[in-house]
Order: structure tokens, then C-alpha cells, then sequence
């Protein structure tokens, strides 16, 4: 250290609403060339699309120490009280300029949704005053890192301060090594709002201890504990054989992060091994299958209306609310309708709560097909349900379609008889059987619509489709319809 | 048509005709268009050998629309020339004329016409000669007179360039008398019917040959979508290795089951509404397991069972927002949660196969709404090892015996491992699925045993469905926009049978 201190960062309490970790360190005497270099600002750009989740949680700021004089304060301030020459401008500007002006910026502009509405921006001081950054949006021009660079102080500032730390100890580790003083790093010293101080990089090595048998077992190989912490250090986790000869000892570095738990060494050992040489075995489970009981029937029932001469649509459960509502001259409210919030587009507005859109855009896709069209579907729908855990639910309803020069009310009514012959629902209101009766609804032609009560309770309607209804799906043909609840005759 | 009267006729004329006659002459001697003979020739050679008929082709010169019109009016130099009088025709006039643009240019390089620049009111055209002998309308009448073989083939060629003339092909036929040549046609039966074969009659009509190489008429049944016939496979091939069908009949999830009971971090880019689609209405799920969630919190915030936890602060209403599945691997979750609660703990094998939801970009090979398949196996020791096996059992099934397994990353599986195939048609190794054994954070916390494993695979339903039946674009398969005719054409979903000849549409 040239006066034998370290740098320190001190946080005001302003940061405490809205970035209030902060950590730092210095890489000294650093000998950039132009690859390192590229690779120095490509590895920030890499964290923090990953790790940092796009600069929300973690942002890092790297600067030309030797333009820079410590002790650095990081404070949040009003917009208009931060003004400075950012990152290759050649003027200043205050916050709120730049603001608008990297609204138009295609790498900038994502960020800017971070702090944007915020009272207080957060913003980076050294002791004369000179802004370093203002994260995590831009540095400033005056501590810009260039190839001649010698010295290097590294502030990350986020909304979780693990995150920040595990990112600091990456950058240090991984460009350490171009340091004259090779694989070390000058801590630096962040003092916090409630006076508490901590050095960083923390550089923790963790050790944990596994069972050279258990990674045996979950891998499904038979190594031996020495060969097993031949394969860890293969992988950088150096690992040596302990205790009494069945456990190994790993020492994780701070560059992995992500190893957490066994299970992660586990797939170490299982990489370096070569999972293309593990032994395939068939588990010993012996196990009964069945059938979920509404899918079951779904499928014999699909296979007979194949049969009866209907043709297979698969539609899409995701629509707009006229698709559900003012086409079928419903009002929305009246749909119990589940809504998606900020659809990106009409087709993405609400869950389908009848499948008869679905089918009736099928037919006007396929205009040019010969007549008649007939058309079915058995899928889910959705409602909302106070009585479900997450409030709402799906059904399985039975669709079909008759499009033709001739509405064929009389064809759908067939098909309803038939499907209730297949399901063993005798015609006749007793005896848990099935009856129509004349109904009426907006989206039927007045006097051709009928409901479907069977095993007591109504299942659904069919009729002849109302013109409304038809040109406004943009058909031009008569046509009929059928939509029944399948899951009372389970 | 073989007892038509041009027929008839043909036969008569054939008769007296010596050595044979020529479909096209006929046509004209008839008064009668020359595909009425063409007609009547091809429906005499369906009786057998009645008449022999030998394609011939003819080439004749004809005058286009352009060309007619020359020929009635004269070129258009020629009507350039005309056109200016003694004194001569300012050249802005002479443009301006019918024939004036491309006659001019014409007349000019005949050197029938000169332009004199200098004249006082603008450039003036003036005659050179005193008359012109129009040699391209001559020509033309030649041509439409019959005489094009008068013209050298130079002169034709120059006429083609101007596109006033073309060349047609004519098809006549050569017609002859066949070995079983009669003037007297006899009506053929076309097919059996009850009166036949209750009199016997059948036994002296002759019958009109069939013709085996027109298609039949095609059954009037229904159809099933392909992508749900393939659907039925793979539910097949999970029944017969004994896997139990999992209830995913819920398309509306809550975050905690899809993402947090996963060990999915709240913070994690998936949770992002860019990709998962998240509901106004209802925003929150009403009802979730307490004493889970409770542990589900501890393990991410603070660790446990074995694991550092991700160190962060996590949230009940992160976990209570609603949203469309992301995957099946929620339904998953639900079904050994309650697995777990049933003790003592029983091995259990578990599939899936239904709609997810993605809110991502969309192009031809993806929609916000696709299948996923999933398979579940949870019993005591399962190794890495056995989840090839049972990978290897499975893809067998659909084909596909040349597997490779390379390391992957999942937030809830490790180890993870992307499984391949060798594609035969592509020549390369795709990706044919994902899978990995579930981490001890999101078995623990359900209580399972601890030295259960799970191990798990998926797939989507779309990708197989697209190679096997040869389509490119998703939208042609799945969502209203399906191409029913393909529906109706398709074969059916065999799974491990040989790929079938490429269709005309759409190759792979």
C-alpha cells in the first residue's frame, strides 16, 4: 500500500431505501493488454446479465484509481444535485439529463427502470468531490479504466449483499493473476451507516466434508475415496482423503459460488468422471401404473368422435376477452374470466372459459377446406373458484362444430346422442339420464337453442350459432354448435 | 363420350381414310374444337384395340395480339412515316402520336426520316424518301395466311424478337385403324347391379375396363390431430414402464408451488415478467401449506438440510402471486409433496403430459403455449446411473437407441444432464431432452426420506411431433391456424417405425 493504508468506502444511510450494500477492493499495479482489457469489461457486462439479474441486485463500477482520491462516500441524493460528465460524454450533465438522454440508448435504457422514480439516485464520491458513478446506470469519464491503467478500485452496490460479495470475489479472482504481484488483491475497507465496518474481498474458502460412499451411491459408480479427490481437484475443488479413509474433504474456492450443498459436488465428481461412462442401470422400482381418470375418458371418447365423423381441432387456451365475451354477446364480467396481467398483446388477455372461439377460428382459417367442416374439441377451460387454493380452476369440456351451407342442428343433436350412448346415459330425465330443453342465450339463434341437463345437473347447451356470432368470428356459412362439462360422467 | 357423335364420326371417316388420319385436320374438316377430337380419341382407346392413335407434335408459326394488329394496320415505322406530311412534324408531336415511340426509332435506323435539330420551333421530322415498302406487315400476312415457311429464319427470328410472332406446339394425334376396328360401337357396363345378377345378363355385357390408377374415394370419417395422436403414444409408452399418470388438470399455479417448492430463488430472471405470465385476476392464491411454506422460506433465506440456502430475504407475497404454469415440474412437486405425506414411504413413478405457458418471443418453432412431458421416479438409492436407464428404456421405446448424456444446468436438478440422440436424416446429435435428480432442497423441506431420490425428465410434445411429421412452422400444427388438411392426411403416430418417405410440403 503506497501510504499504508487501505482505500475506504463509507455508506450514508440515504442508500438505505433504495441500494444500500456496498463492497470494494483494489487490484494494484494491474498490467492490462488490449485482450485483457476486452475481457475485463466483457466479464462485468457477463455478471451482470447473470448473476446480478441485469444490474437490479448487483451493479459494478470499476475505475482508474490513480485519477481518484479516497476516502469514497456512497450516498443517495435528489437527481438535481447530481451532475457530472458521464462514460465517453464531453460535457456534464445532471441526473435527471441523462435520464432522458439514455432513454433512447439501446444498452442503457433497461436500467434506467432501477432508479428512475426514485426520490434519492445513488451516487459514488471520492474526497474531492469527483463522481466515480452514479450505479447502476454509468460511471463517470474522469476514473474511465484504460489499457494503460495501473491501479484498479472496484465498488459493486446492489439490493442483496451476498450476491455482491460472491460478484467482487469473482472479478478479484479471476483477473488477480495480471496483478505484478500475482493472485493478490488490496482489501478495501466499507463502513456502513450503523458504524459497522467490514474488509472486502472476502475470498471465504468454505470447506465442507461429503462421504467418498455417497457420492459413490448417487452417481452410481464405485471409485475409491483417493480416486474420487482426484476427480474433485480435476475440477478445481481441491479434495483430500480424511478421517477414517471414507471421507473427503473439499475446499471450495470463492470462485464457486454455486456449490451449496453435496448434491453439487456430487455432479462435479459425476462431470469429471464423464457421465458417458456411467454404467445404465434399471431402477428395481416396481410400480402399478394408472390412468388419471378424466384423462382416461377424454381419450375414448376423442377416438369415437374421430369416429363419428368430427375432426380434431387443438386451439390455443390463451385469448382476448371479445374472443370470450362481446363475440358470444356476453359481457366479460359475466365470464368469471381469469385475467393476465400486462398481456403484451389482445391474444394474450384472458383464459379460455368455452372452447368454442378456438373452434370457430379454426373454421375461418380454413376457409378454402370443402364443406361441411366438422369440428371438436376435448380440452380444459378455466374459471375463476373461491374454493381452489390458488382461486380458480380448470374443466374438461367436449366442443364440436357442424359448418356447412345448412346449420345441421339436427347433426349436433346427433352427436349429442351419440356421445350420451357412449357414456351409458340413457335418454329421459329419471334414472340419472340425460334431456334438452328449449333455451335460449346470446350467442344462439332464438328458437334453436336447447340445455343439456344430465345426472341431474346442467352440462352445457347446443343450438344453431346466432349470425352475430357467425360474422363476427368472420364466417359466412350456417353453423352449429355443442359444448357439454365432460367431468359429471366420470 | 365413346359413343358421342364426333366419335362416330371419326370412326366413319377412319374407315374410309387410307392409312389413318390426323386429329388436328379432322377438328378443322368437323368445324369442331380440336379437344372434342382429342376427346373422342382417348375414349375410343378405352374400348381396347378399336383404334390406334400415335401423339404427334407439330410446331406452327402464329401472330401474337401485336403481331394481328401490325398485320391489319401496318408497322409502326411504317405509320411513323405516314404521318408526316411535306413540310414535316415537329418531333414533340410525332411522340406524341400512337405509333410515335417505338416507330420512330424504327424509321430512323431504316433511314426512311431524318430529324432536322436546328429548326426554329424545336426539332422537326422530315421524310427522307418519298415512299416505304412495308416489309414487316408482308411478312406478318404471310405467317397469318398460312405461308410462314416462306419466310427465311432469319425474318422469323427478327419477327419472335419484336414478340409478333410465336411458336406453338400442337399435339395432334395420329389416328389408325386398330386390330378389333369396327364403325359400330357398343355401350360398355360401367358396373354390376342387381338386375344383372338376378336376370344373369352380367354374362353378356361387356364391361368398361377400371382404371387402377385413379385414386378411390376417400372414407368420410374424422380425424384425429396429430400432435394429440402423438400424445397417445407417449402416454402409452409411460403406462407400459408402469408410470402413474399425475392430475395436472390446473393451468393457474401459484409462484410458490411452480417456482419457490422448486428451490427457484424469488430473485432468479425466470420469475421475470418477460418470461412467466402472471394474473390481475385473482393476483394471489388464497391457500397455501403453512408449515411447508414455512420450511420452504427457512431453506432458501438460511439453508438447512445440508445446504448454505441461497442468503437472501424471501417473500410470502413473492410466493403467493399467480400465474400460468411455467412447466409441469409444479404438478410434479405437488404429487411428491403428497407422496411425502403418506408414510411409510412408498416407491412411486409418476408422468406427465400437458400445456405450459411462456411469455417469450414467439417465431416458427414457438408459441406461448406448448406440451411438456414429464417422467418422475422416486425410490430409495437412485443414481445418476438409473436415470439413464430408465432415459434409455424410454427413448428406445420411441426409436432411439444411440443416447449421450452431457452435464446441464437446472435450478432445482443436480447433477443435471441434457440428453441426445443421433438424428439419422439431420446427420447430427439433437437434443431430444432435459432431466436430473431433483436437490435434496426441494425434497427435504416436503418430507421425503432422506435417502429417497428423484429423479426426473422432460421433453416437449411440439419438437418430436414437428420432426416426425415433417413441419416447420408450429403455427401450422398447434392453435386455430392448423392446416386441416395436413389433419386429415396425416398417418399414424408410430413412434419407433422407420420416418417415411419425405411429404411434398415441408420436408425436414
Amino acid at each position: 500500500m503506497p501510504n499504508g493504508e487501505i482505500q475506504k468506502l463509507i455508506i450514508t444511510e440515504e442508500t438505505a431505501k433504495i441500494r444500500p450494500y456496498a463492497v470494494a477492493a483494489v487490484l494494484r499495479n494491474i498490467k492490462f493488454t488490449k485482450d485483457r482489457y476486452d475481457s475485463f469489461i466483457e466479464l462485468q457486462e457477463k455478471l451482470h446479465q447473470n448473476i446480478c439479474r441485469k444490474r437490479a441486485l448487483v451493479a459494478i463500477g470499476t475505475h482508474d484509481l490513480d485519477t481518484l482520491s479516497g476516502p469514497f462516500t456512497y450516498t443517495a441524493k435528489r437527481p438535481s444535485d447530481i451532475k457530472f460528465k458521464p462514460l465517453n460524454k464531453t460535457k456534464e450533465y445532471t441526473a435527471c439529463e441523462l435520464m432522458n438522454i439514455y432513454k433512447t440508448d439501446n444498452h442503457l435504457k433497461h436500467y434506467l427502470h432501477i432508479i428512475e422514480n426514485k426520490p434519492l439516485y445513488p451516487v459514488i464520491y471520492d474526497s474531492n468531490g469527483v463522481i466515480l458513478s452514479m450505479p447502476p446506470i454509468i460511471n463517470g469519464n474522469h476514473s474511465k479504466i484504460t489499457v494503460n491503467t495501473k491501479n484498479v478500485f472496484i465498488e459493486c452496490t446492489g439490493t442483496d449483499f451476498t450476491k455482491a460479495k460472491i460478484v467482487l470475489d469473482v472479478i478479484v479472482t479471476m483477473f488477480s493473476e495480471y496483478c505484478e504481484n500475482q493472485f493478490t488483491v488490496e482489501a478495501a475497507e466499507v463502513i456502513f451507516p450503523n458504524g459497522k465496518s467490514y474488509t472486502f474481498p472476502e475470498l471465504a474458502y468454505r470447506k465442507e466434508i461429503v462421504r467418498a460412499d455417497l457420492i459413490n451411491k448417487k452417481v452410481g459408480i464405485r471409485e475409491t475415496p483417493e480416486n474420487i479427490a482426484k476427480l474433485l481437484t480435476r475440477m478445481y475443488l481441491k479434495s483430500e482423503v480424511i478421517g477414517d479413509g471414507n471421507q473427503i474433504e473439499i475446499e471450495i474456492p470463492p470462485t464457486r459460488a454455486d456449490v451449496i450443498h453435496a448434491c453439487d459436488i456430487v455432479e462435479d465428481a459425476a462431470i469429471a468422471y464423464g457421465y458417458n461412462n456411467i454404467q445404465m442401470m434399471l431402477p428395481k422400482t416396481y410400480t402399478i401404473a394408472n390412468q388419471f381418470p378424466l384423462n382416461k375418458l377424454t381419450e375414448l371418447l376423442r377416438h369415437d368422435m374421430a369416429a363419428a365423423g368430427f375432426t380434431e381441432a387443438l386451439t390455443f387456451a390463451l385469448c382476448s376477452q371479445e374472443d370470450i365475451a362481446d363475440k358470444l354477446g356476453l359481457d366479460i364480467s359475466a365470464t368469471k374470466a381469469v385475467h393476465i396481467s400486462n398481456p403484451k398483446t389482445a391474444e394474450f388477455q384472458v383464459a379460455r372459459t368455452t372452447l368454442l372461439p378456438g373452434l370457430l377460428k379454426t373454421v375461418a382459417a380454413n376457409r378454402k377446406m370443402p364443406l361441411p367442416l366438422k369440428l371438436f374439441e376435448i380440452s380444459d377451460i378455466v374459471v375463476k373458484d373461491s374454493s381452489r387454493d390458488v382461486g380458480a380452476r380448470n374443466y374438461r369440456h367436449l366442443c364440436a362444430l357442424y359448418y356447412n351451407k345448412n346449420p345441421g342442428f339436427e347433426i349436433i343433436h346427433g352427436l349429442l346422442d351419440r356421445i350420451m350412448q357412449l357414456l351409458n346415459v340413457p335418454p329421459g330425465e329419471k334414472k340419472g339420464g340425460y334431456v334438452i330443453k328449449a333455451s335460449e342465450g346470446p350467442a344462439f339463434f332464438p328458437g334453436r337453442c336447447a340445455e343439456i341437463f344430465a345426472r341431474g345437473q346442467s352440462i352445457g347447451k347446443l343450438g344453431v350459432l346466432h349470425p352475430d356470432v357467425i360474422t363476427k368470428f368472420e364466417l359466412t356459412m350456417p353453423c352449429s354448435s355443442l359444448e357439454i362439462n365432460i367431468e359429471p360422467f366420470l | 363420350m365413346a359413343d358421342g357423335p364426333v366419335a362416330e364420326v371419326l370412326l366413319r371417316q377412319l374407315e374410309a381414310a387410307d392409312g389413318g388420319l390426323d386429329s388436328a385436320e379432322l377438328a378443322a374438316k368437323l368445324g369442331v374444337d380440336h379437344q372434342v377430337v382429342v376427346g373422342a380419341v382417348k375414349s375410343l382407346q378405352a374400348l381396347g384395340e378399336v383404334i390406334e392413335a400415335e401423339l404427334r407434335s407439330t410446331k406452327r408459326w402464329e401472330l401474337t395480339a401485336e403481331g394481328e394488329e401490325i398485320a391489319r394496320e401496318g408497322s409502326h415505322e411504317a405509320r411513323v412515316f405516314h404521318s408526316i406530311p411535306q413540310e414535316g412534324l415537329a418531333q414533340s408531336e410525332l411522340m406524341r402520336l400512337p405509333s410515335g415511340k417505338v416507330g420512330f426509332s424504327k424509321a430512323m435506323s431504316n433511314k426512311w426520316i431524318r430529324v432536322d435539330k436546328s429548326a426554329a420551333d424545336g426539332p422537326r421530322v422530315f421524310r427522307v424518301v418519298d415512299s416505304v415498302d412495308d416489309e414487316v406487315q408482308r411478312r406478318l400476312q404471310l405467317v397469318q395466311g398460312g405461308q410462314a415457311e416462306k419466310l427465311g429464319e432469319k425474318e422469323r427470328s427478327e419477327l419472335k424478337k419484336r414478340k409478333l410472332l410465336t411458336e406453338v406446339t400442337l399435339k395432334t394425334y395420329w389416328v389408325s385403324k386398330g386390330n378389333a376396328f369396327s364403325t359400330s360401337i357398343s355401350k360398355q357396363e360401367t358396373e354390376l347391379s342387381p338386375e344383372m345378377i338376378s336376370s344373369g345378363s352380367w354374362r353378356d355385357r361387356p364391361f368398361k375396363p377400371y382404371n387402377f390408377l385413379a385414386h378411390g374415394v376417400l372414407p368420410d370419417g374424422g380425424h384425429l390431430h396429430p400432435l394429440l395422436k402423438v400424445r397417445t403414444q407417449f402416454r402409452q409408452i409411460f403406462l407400459e414402464m408402469g408410470f402413474t399418470e399425475m392430475p395436472t388438470d390446473n393451468f393457474i399455479e401459484s409462484s410458490f408451488w411452480n417456482f419457490d417448492a422448486l428451490f427457484q430463488p424469488q430473485q432468479h430472471p425466470a420469475r421475470d415478467q418477460h418470461d412467466t405470465f402472471f394474473l390481475r385476476d385473482p393476483a394471489e392464491a388464497l391457500q397455501l401449506p403453512m408449515d411447508y411454506v414455512h420450511r420452504v422460506k427457512r431453506t432458501h433465506s438460511q439453508g438447512g438440510y445440508g445446504s448454505q440456502g441461497y442468503k437472501y430475504t424471501w417473500k410470502l407475497e413473492e410466493a403467493r402471486k399467480n400465474l400460468l404454469r411455467t412447466h409441469t415440474t409444479s404438478a410434479s412437486a405437488r404429487a411428491l409433496y403428497r407422496l411425502a405425506q403418506k408414510k411409510p414411504f412408498a416407491p412411486a413413478k409418476y408422468f406427465s403430459i400437458d400445456r405450459v405457458f411462456r411469455n417469450e418471443t414467439l417465431d416458427a418453432t414457438h408459441l406461448a403455449e406448448f406440451h411438456q412431458i414429464e417422467g418422475v421416479v422416486a425410490d430409495h438409492g437412485l443414481t445418476l446411473g438409473h436415470l439413464m436407464g430408465v432415459l434409455r428404456e424410454f427413448f428406445t421405446k420411441l426409436g432411439i437407441t444411440q443416447l449421450r448424456f452431457k452435464p446441464a444446468y437446472n435450478p432445482y436438478t443436480e447433477p443435471s444432464m441434457e440428453v441426445f440422440s443421433y438424428h439419422q436424416g439431420l446427420k447430427k446429435w439433437v437434443e431430444v431432452g432435459n432431466s436430473g435428480l431433483f436437490r435434496p432442497e426441494m425434497l427435504l423441506p416436503m418430507g421425503l426420506p432422506e435417502n429417497v431420490s428423484v429423479i426426473a425428465w422432460g421433453l416437449s410434445l411440439e419438437r418430436p411431433t414437428m420432426i416426425k411429421y415433417s413441419i416447420n412452422n408450429i403455427r401450422e400444427l398447434v392453435g386455430h391456424k392448423v392446416n386441416l388438411q395436413m389433419v386429415y392426411d396425416s398417418p399414424l403416430c408410430r413412434l419407433d417405425a422407420e420416418p417415411g418417405p419425405p411429404r411434398t410440403q415441408g420436408a425436414a
